[in-house]
């Protein structure tokens, strides 16, 4: 199978557009607690919209320009919604969200390929960056490299670590090797820009890790955002492959 | 462009910082408490219990609220630490927030407080806000 522009470009309006209808749910869920950010009516209109462009998206009706305006109200929305939380409501998928929609928004706007070719390109390299210096940081740090940071991580913070976790971080060789486990997976983030099946399999062992991080820490945003940003992150292997090799 | 800088100001959404749990020395955790007729409660955490199951992969509302308190707590740390005086601390956005938030949780009472505390040190105090009276003291210009 290879990958064009046009079918990463698809798979991404797809799975960014089921991610930012998960979103949306998720606040009409919260009403109550969130009735002094008076969000409630610019995320159902963002909901309704979403809903309308994943559907059309799903019918590869994706050409007018209403389509482009739908993206583009969705951006508006999303950062009007954001700056009523503060900025962000949940960190580094909120961030991701907002790499993968701008960009696409503009890919829309200014259908010149090489632009398109330029923004998927940034996606990748934002996708590669959130492993890579997330790597980086913890390699630097000793407490990563002694795993007693992932141990304190899931034993005392705030997270609702299941207690067969908790359990297993008394054995130190575990989480030694768990931590370092984390840290070289992150680090081996660029290689996928290597060959197309590399980057197959990183993204494989990235879904089970962010899955992971759902069934542990309980971010779930965190697969759905980065679900989004993967297509990109495959057309560009295969770019690299045609292009360079 | 002022005006532009002040918008995007609360943004850190276009420059994103991914070090993702790279330093867990400081573990914060929020906890309040009110007074009615003189007498104070004691202290209580703040945490939502929830059983995770498999539908909250798709759903997970109540954990990513306290997760939005969570990120609103680490922010009072830091932008604590930047200004001045006490005054100013309370006027910021986050500090609104949480009391908010603890005035929301708690119901109508005569004071509120809260504080967040270090978990990997001992509980040990980072921040203690003021005692606050009333609700109305609370609403933030939105």
């Amino acid at each position: 199978m290879t990958w064009d522009l046009t079918l990463a470009l698809h798979l991404t309006k797809t799975f960014l557009a089921v991610t930012i209808l998960l979103q949306s749910i998720e606040f009409l869920f919260l009403k109550a607690q969130l009735s002094r950010q008076k969000i409630w009516i610019p995320n159902l209109v963002r909901l309704l919209i979403v809903a309308g462009t994943l559907l059309v998206t799903i019918l590869w009706k994706d050409t007018s320009h209403f389509y482009t305006a739908a993206w583009f109200s969705i951006w508006i929305l999303t950062i009007w919604i954001l700056r009523k939380l503060g900025g962000h409501f949940n960190g580094g998928s909120d961030s991701m969200t907002m790499v993968i929609l701008t960009s696409l928004t503009l890919a829309l706007l200014i259908p010149i390929e090489i632009v398109q070719v330029g923004l998927v390109w940034y996606i990748c390299i934002q996708t590669l960056f959130s492993y890579f210096i997330a790597g980086i940081s913890k390699l630097k740090e000793a407490d990563w490299r002694n795993g007693l940071a992932l141990k304190k991580l899931l034993l005392l913070s705030n997270y609702n670590v299941p207690p067969v976790i908790k359990s297993l971080t008394r054995d130190h060789y575990f989480i030694k090797t768990l931590s370092w486990l984390v840290i070289l997976f992150e680090l081996s983030a660029p290689l996928t820009l290597i060959h197309p099946e590399l980057a197959s399999a990183f993204v494989l062992i990235a879904v089970t890790f962010h899955f992971s991080n759902f069934l542990i820490l309980g971010l779930n945003r965190f697969v759905w955002a980065w679900m989004a940003s993967y297509p990109s992150l495959i057309y560009c292997a295969y770019y690299v492959a045609k292009n360079f090799n | 462009m002022s005006a532009l800088f002040r918008f995007l100001k609360p943004f850190k959404l276009f420059i994103p910082s991914w070090n993702f749990f790279d330093r867990i020395e400081v573990l914060p955790a929020l906890f309040y408490r009110t007074s009615s007729e003189n007498t104070w409660t004691d202290w209580q955490r703040f945490q939502i219990e929830t059983t995770r199951t498999p539908l909250h992969l798709i759903l997970n509302p109540q954990e990513n609220y306290f997760l939005y308190i969570q990120s609103q707590v680490e922010r009072l740390l830091v932008e604590a630490s930047e200004q001045k005086s006490d005054r100013e601390v309370i006027a910021l956005e986050c500090y609104q927030r949480i009391l908010e938030l603890i005035i929301d949780t708690a119901g109508p009472q005569d004071l509120f407080q809260f504080k967040i505390v270090d978990l990997g040190n001992q509980n040990s105090s980072l921040l203690v806000s003021h005692e606050h009276e009333t609700p109305k003291s609370t609403e933030v210009s939105k």
